[in-house]
């Protein structure tokens, strides 16, 4: 296996102090390689979002250390941070993840632009990270003028588009109906087997279940990890 | 960050502004009105501002030379002669000039110039029908025509008061290169002798076109005029005038004086410490002189000194001056676009978190937000420039009227724009800049939650507010020390400083406040918190408005400060009141009453209850002033008291008559004077001293408004009248019903009296109704502007408290109590701040006097206490009652998701 | 219970023999477990027995083709409108598992919870790559899959359920009043 996407170890984060003091997570060892999803379940106030939001670099851990694409991010400057978010990782929320001011395209091709990516480099990038979510010939359209799981898929185009490969997505499912959800998952899958990593939060077992690995947290801690078979052994089963 | 980075981050500024059209619209207009404004104020300084060679042109037409002089036969001659032996080849054209009253209000010249002429070009052309031919034929200027409503063809008198005088055809209209209005008419050339017009009263012009030199020309002229200026004076005058009384005594007087006198004064003139010693010895040698001889004169211009003493450099005013005005409106609209701004942030605060996400620094969100300010910054100032431009074009004609000057440029030049571009896009991107700072400082992960934190007031806001403010007060009082463009605008700069000062302290003000919320009623206390979460949105419009309340505390200070001041003199003067001096009594002498000068008024003022009196000037000394001569000066004579002679203090004195007494009937006058023998028109009913000739008096001073000069403000009995020594005047006191008005008063001004008047004054209530009034007006558009803001961020807050049982007028309540709240906040910081502006201007007024009724210092001011605290009072709770009207209750509808 | 209304069911399309009807029950149940060709004799014999079937020819190959008789009509058409025995659910081997160890604390109750719900991950994870790799088409596959990935998931939620109630006191306990708020603070 190649150098991880995203590697945390021993990640553990505080917050307040003495009798105010909550451990949001309690050492915990994660690695998502590129072409892997994982998934991170738990119910609400196990510490899903501040893993996702610290793989992000946009929270700190309190102690441990977390590499994305080789970097170690504690030891960065926050201009560096910046610059890390706009190449290596991207973000999908559960809704409202495009600026509506922007077309689809431009909405994508941010990271980009804000790293100073010449512009017409940037839309030919942007064009084929749309494809790649199945949005052909809805490059020049605005985020009201699509339905939420186009937006989605939108928010999954930018998360990997140009040189990003890891994709942070924290309940990307949460605000749209089934039959959508599971389109969502199968195009985060999809990217995953074209070669992207993705860490998933979510706390439906049945969109974890997408997932190549389940994380599963239990107030901050890591409980229990579940491997997926391999599919032949379930193709093999029948007679 | 990189440029392409930063062009990112600007693009979604600028998709941003356009995708928030309305908000956008709202801030690029609130910039554009001030720009036009600026633009509009530049246009019509260049409208009233004239070139030195357009001024010329009206002077002079195309000459090289103007003579004017007096219309005697003899300076005529004299000019023939002379200009014939200095330029014979030269071109002139010759035309008098006689002032005429064309009806009321409207007075100009009449001409007998030759409109054909080339030397009158461009200062009058014919520009409607033709020259006069005959004596009954003229021309009318094109706004004399409009005042009389004139047309080619038509009729008119030209002296329409008088029915008797000779009607003229109207044969052309002219126009004056320079005025638009310029009333004037023009009768057939070298007509106007023929006319009865008194020698004297009528100029005559010579334009010149010399075939050599003009300038040279021209000092040859006056030179040989100034020389030989005795041969032409009346006999019995000292020639030639001594040169050391040149510059001390006017020619028209000095012919007046004898032999002796003019040595006296020579020798005077050579001692004198002040120019002043002559003069008055020269009014005390002419105090008989009835009238000042007419003396022959003439004077010779030149084009080019003409130009040179009109000088230039008034082309850079009108870029100052849009940029000035820009710059003061706009600071106003900076704070209202902050508030803007501010509330935007906040509604986007998610669309942040999401740029931050994908990796924007702290930078780059504060350019795409500080950028969204320049665009609207940038478009309102195109948009107001535009709209200035379009006023200025189109409103050419009222313009003009409104200048009087004909408009011959462009009123409008790109140059003028530059100013008020600059200030919008500054102004605009201050607004933004606080906002951005703030929301690019926001976590990202706290910005991905809409929620923005509210953070304690910085630490510094208070000291530094304090210190802005205390360098403001500072730079206001060396500003106004130092007499000097740089002094004028040091102080600008202090009031500014002040201002700012006073709107950094708004922010911990409103967390202060907001402190009290856990102690108030639920909706107050929903006002409170979401002022104090809201700080920046909030603290803007609290300066905005006080901004604006600045200017009524201080308006009402200086007001009470001047009535404070005029009431130590005694009360105001009642414009009912008029004092007939008599006739004027040649340039020395003492004003005589003639019964046909007081017939005069009595006629035009049939109703005013009138009596003659007889004023006797002896010195007379109030209490207040003696007993400050006592306490300042206690050895000095109260005469000779520094404190009174600074205020030139010294009233007459008025022999109480019955009719007197009647004019102001008042029967407290008539038992003052039984009982003390002297009355004094002052301040209060009380027993009160007056020295009068050195003889201190009981009087009893009674609360009658008086005028301040010539107003029989000692009033005594016939006995004590009987001891005084001083010279005695006769004057007359008219008391009319009602004040005089306009038509009334016109005949008694242009006659040749003496009078004294008193002056409508606005009452301290009306001063304070206009004060309250103007502020209540502008406050409210800010608070509806700020209310329009917070009413589509706040909004979602009331809907939730609506959902969960609040009465729907929640939101009314809501909105008003935060208009009343941030008006009352705006309104405790800027009375202070007002009075403190009026106390740093009074404290350079470094003067003191003893004035009748109390001392006035300079220094001090009073401080309207019951207008301040209406203010204070009147203001919140106006806002608040105005805006419980405006606002609707909150609709039924479930909350739905911000953003 | 099964083989017996399976095969009712099948012949009331039609007409048919023994082997046809053991893969035409693999087909429309997506199962391939379900039955072997012996149980489908065996259960035909005892149908013809009952007088629920009945033999309608022998083919050319020397099968025996079974026909519907109207009693076994109407013997299905009971068994489709009788609804399933849902409470046997409570009695699957899981449950046990769990409320045993409950009872009598002869296991740590969160570790048989934690590998019960690994167990039941990894069998969803298995379904759902299943389902996004086979044919759309197949629509019977489609909802057995659903049918089973619900029921997991159902499980899952049943472990969260049950671990909820046994509250945190194997794992730390937050000082009392603070629980929601450090929740609140630390997650979502």
């Amino acid at each position: 296996m190649s150098e991880p996407a995203l590697e945390m170890r021993q990640v553990g984060k505080t917050h307040g102090q003495g009798a105010q003091r909550v451990d949001a997570l309690v050492a915990v060892d994660l690695t998502v390689a590129p072409g892997e999803l994982v998934a991170v379940t738990g119910r609400s106030g196990s510490g899903k979002t501040t893993l996702l939001n610290m793989a992000g670099a946009l929270d700190e851990p309190t102690t441990g250390t977390i590499t994305v694409d080789g970097q170690r991010l504690g030891e960065m400057s926050r201009s560096e941070l910046a610059r890390l978010r706009r190449l290596s990782v991207g973000y999908v929320f559960q809704q409202f993840n495009l600026l509506p001011a922007l077309t689809a395209v431009e909405n994508v091709t941010l990271p980009l632009e804000l790293d100073g990516m010449d512009l017409t480099e940037a839309r030919r990038l942007g064009e084929v990270a749309l494809a790649e979510v199945g949005l052909e010939g809805m490059a020049d359209r605005f985020p009201d003028q699509m339905s939420g799981g186009e937006q989605q898929r939108v928010a999954i185009a930018r998360g990997l588009v140009g040189p990003r490969m890891l994709l942070l997505a924290d309940e990307p499912t949460g605000a749209l109906d089934e039959a959508t959800s599971d389109n969502i998952l199968r195009i985060i899958r999809q990217r995953c087997d074209a070669g992207a990593a993705a860490l998933l939060v979510t706390h439906e077992p049945a969109y974890a279940a997408w997932a190549d690995r389940v994380v599963r947290l239990r107030d901050g801690r890591v409980e229990s990890i579940s491997e997926r078979a391999p599919v032949e052994s379930l193709v093999e089963t029948g007679p | 960050m990189t440029a392409t980075g930063r062009r990112a981050a600007l693009r979604v500024a600028w998709r941003t502004s356009r995708h928030n059209l309305k908000r956008t619209l709202f801030v690029i207009m609130l910039i554009a009105v001030p720009v036009a404004v600026a633009v509009v104020a530049a246009g019509f300084f260049r409208a009233g501002q004239t070139t030195p060679e357009e001024s010329v042109v009206g002077f002079m037409g195309a000459a090289d030379v103007a003579v004017q002089s007096d219309g005697l036969p003899v300076t005529t001659a004299w000019l023939d002669a002379r200009l014939a032996g200095l330029d014979p080849d030269a071109e002139t054209t010759t035309f008098r000039s006689v002032n005429l009253s064309f009806g009321t209000g409207v007075a100009g010249p009449v001409m007998d110039l030759d409109l054909r002429s080339p030397l009158v070009e461009g200062m009058w052309n014919l520009i409607d029908g033709a020259v006069p031919k005959s004596i009954d034929e003229v021309v009318l200027s094109d706004g004399l025509a409009r005042f009389y409503g004139a047309e080619v063809g038509d009729s008119v008198h030209l002296d329409p008061r008088d029915p008797t005088a000779k009607a003229y055809r109207v044969v052309g209209v002219a126009a004056h290169g320079l005025y638009w209005n310029y009333p004037a008419a023009f009768i057939t050339s070298h007509s106007l002798s023929e006319i009865d017009v008194p020698v004297g009263e009528r100029q005559v012009f010579t334009l010149i076109a010399a075939s050599g030199d003009g300038v040279g020309l021209a000092a040859s002229l006056q030179e040989a005029w100034d020389q030989g200026r005795f041969e032409r004076w009346p006999t019995g005058a000292v020639v030639p005038k001594p040169e050391i009384l040149n510059e001390l005594v006017g020619d028209d007087y000095y012919v007046l004086l004898d032999a002796d006198q003019v040595e006296e004064l020579v020798g005077l003139a050579q001692i004198r410490t002040t120019p002043d010693e002559v003069w008055l010895r020269l009014s005390e040698m002419l105090a008989d002189v009835e009238s000042v001889p007419t003396l022959p004169w003439l004077a010779a211009e030149s084009r080019s000194a003409y130009l040179f003493t009109s000088g230039g450099g008034a082309l850079e005013t009108p870029f100052a001056l849009a940029t000035l005005v820009s710059a003061v409106l706009l600071a106003e609209v900076a704070f209202i676009a902050g508030a803007s701004f501010a509330a935007g942030v906040r509604r986007r605060l998610r669309e942040i978190g999401l740029i931050g996400c994908n990796g924007a620094t702290e930078s780059h969100i504060r350019w795409s937000l500080v950028g969204e300010g320049l665009a609207a910054g940038l478009i309102g100032g195109l948009v107001g420039v535009g709209l200035g431009a379009i006023l200025v074009v189109a409103g050419r004609p009222i313009i003009q009227q409104f200048v009087g000057l004909r408009i011959t440029g462009v009123l409008f030049t790109p140059a003028d724009a530059v100013g008020p571009m600059v200030m919008a896009v500054l102004a605009a991107a201050v607004a933004a800049w606080l906002p951005a700072r703030t929301a690019a400082r926001v976590q990202i992960t706290t910005a991905l939650q809409g929620r923005m934190p509210a953070s304690a007031p910085r630490r510094w806001t208070v000291p530094v507010g304090l210190g802005m403010a205390g360098l403001g007060t500072l730079l206001l009082l060396v500003g106004l020390a130092t007499e000097s463009t740089l002094g004028a605008s040091a102080a600008a700069l202090g009031v500014v400083l002040m201002i700012g000062g006073a709107a950094l302290l708004a922010g911990p003000l409103i967390a202060l406040t907001g402190a009290l919320a856990n102690r108030s009623p639920s909706t107050l206390r929903l006002v409170l918190r979401d002022s104090s979460r809201h700080r920046t949105r909030a603290a803007a419009a609290v300066a905005a408005t006080l901004v604006i309340m600045v200017l009524p505390a201080a308006g009402l200070t200086a007001d009470a400060t001047s009535r404070a001041r005029t009431e130590s003199r005694g009360l105001r003067a009642p414009s009912t009141h008029l004092i007939l001096l008599g006739s004027h009594a040649g340039p020395f002498g003492q004003a005589q009453l003639q019964d046909e000068d007081v017939a005069l008024v009595r006629r035009q003022l049939p109703d005013a209850a009138y009596a003659r009196f007889n004023q006797i000037d002896v010195p007379a000394f109030f209490e207040a002033q003696l007993d400050a001569c006592q306490v300042e000066a206690p050895d000095v004579d109260p005469g000779e008291c520094p404190l009174v002679a600074e205020g030139g203090a010294s009233y007459t004195v008025a022999h109480a008559n019955p009719d007197l007494v009647a004019v102001f009937d008042d029967g407290r006058i008539d038992q003052g004077l039984d009982q003390y023998g002297v009355v004094v028109l002052g301040v209060d009913d009380r027993p009160t001293e007056v020295m009068i000739d050195g003889i201190v008096h009981d009087a009893r001073e009674l609360p009658i408004p008086a005028i301040e000069y010539f107003m029989p403000r000692v009033l005594v009995n016939d006995d004590i009248a009987a001891t005084l020594s001083g010279p005695v005047q006769q004057r007359a006191l008219f008391v009319a019903p009602e004040p005089p008005t306009t038509e009334q008063m016109q005949p008694l001004w242009y006659g040749n009296l003496d009078m004294s008047t008193g002056w409508e004054d606005t009452s301290e209530a009306a001063a304070l109704a206009m004060a309250l009034g103007g502020t209540l007006l502008v406050v409210l558009i800010v608070v509806a502007l700020v209310t329009a803001l917070s009413a589509a961020e706040s909004g979602h807050d009331i809907q939730a408290m609506v959902a969960v049982g609040a009465p729907n007028s929640i939101r009314r309540r809501f909105f008003a109590l935060q208009a009343g709240y941030h008006t009352l906040i705006a309104a405790v910081l800027a009375i202070p701040l007002g009075v403190l502006m009026m106390k740093a201007l009074a404290s350079t007024e470094v003067y003191r006097y003893a004035a009748p009724f109390g001392v006035v210092d300079g220094t001090q001011i009073a401080i309207p206490w019951l207008g301040l605290g209406l203010l204070l009072a009147i203001v919140p709770l106006t806002m608040m009652v105005l805006t419980a009207v405006a606002v609707r209750s909150a609709p039924m509808t479930p909350p739905q998701r911000a953003g | 219970m099964g083989v017996k209304e399976g095969l009712l069911a099948l012949l009331a399309v039609g007409p048919s023999h023994g082997y046809q009807l053991k893969l035409d029950l693999e087909a429309a149940t997506a199962d391939g477990n379900v039955v072997n060709v012996g149980q489908v004799y065996t259960t035909l014999q005892r149908l013809e027995r009952d007088d629920l079937v009945t033999i309608q020819r022998t083919d050319d190959e020397g099968r025996v083709i079974y026909e519907l008789t109207d009693t076994g009509r109407e013997a299905l058409g009971e068994w489709m409108r009788r609804p399933a025995d849902l409470a046997a659910a409570g009695r699957d081997e899981i449950s046990m598992k769990v409320l045993l160890a409950l009872a009598t604390g002869s296991a740590d109750t969160s570790e048989v919870i934690a590998t019960q719900r690994g167990a039941a991950m990894g069998l969803l994870q298995d379904y759902t790559r299943l389902r996004a790799e086979m044919d759309p088409e197949d629509l019977a596959w489609q909802l057995r899959l659903e049918r089973m990935v619900l029921a997991v998931e159902a499980e899952l939620r049943w472990l969260d359920r049950v671990e909820d109630r046994i509250g945190g006191t194997k794992s730390k306990t937050p000082a009392p009043g603070q629980t929601e708020a450090a929740k609140a603070r630390s997650g979502r």
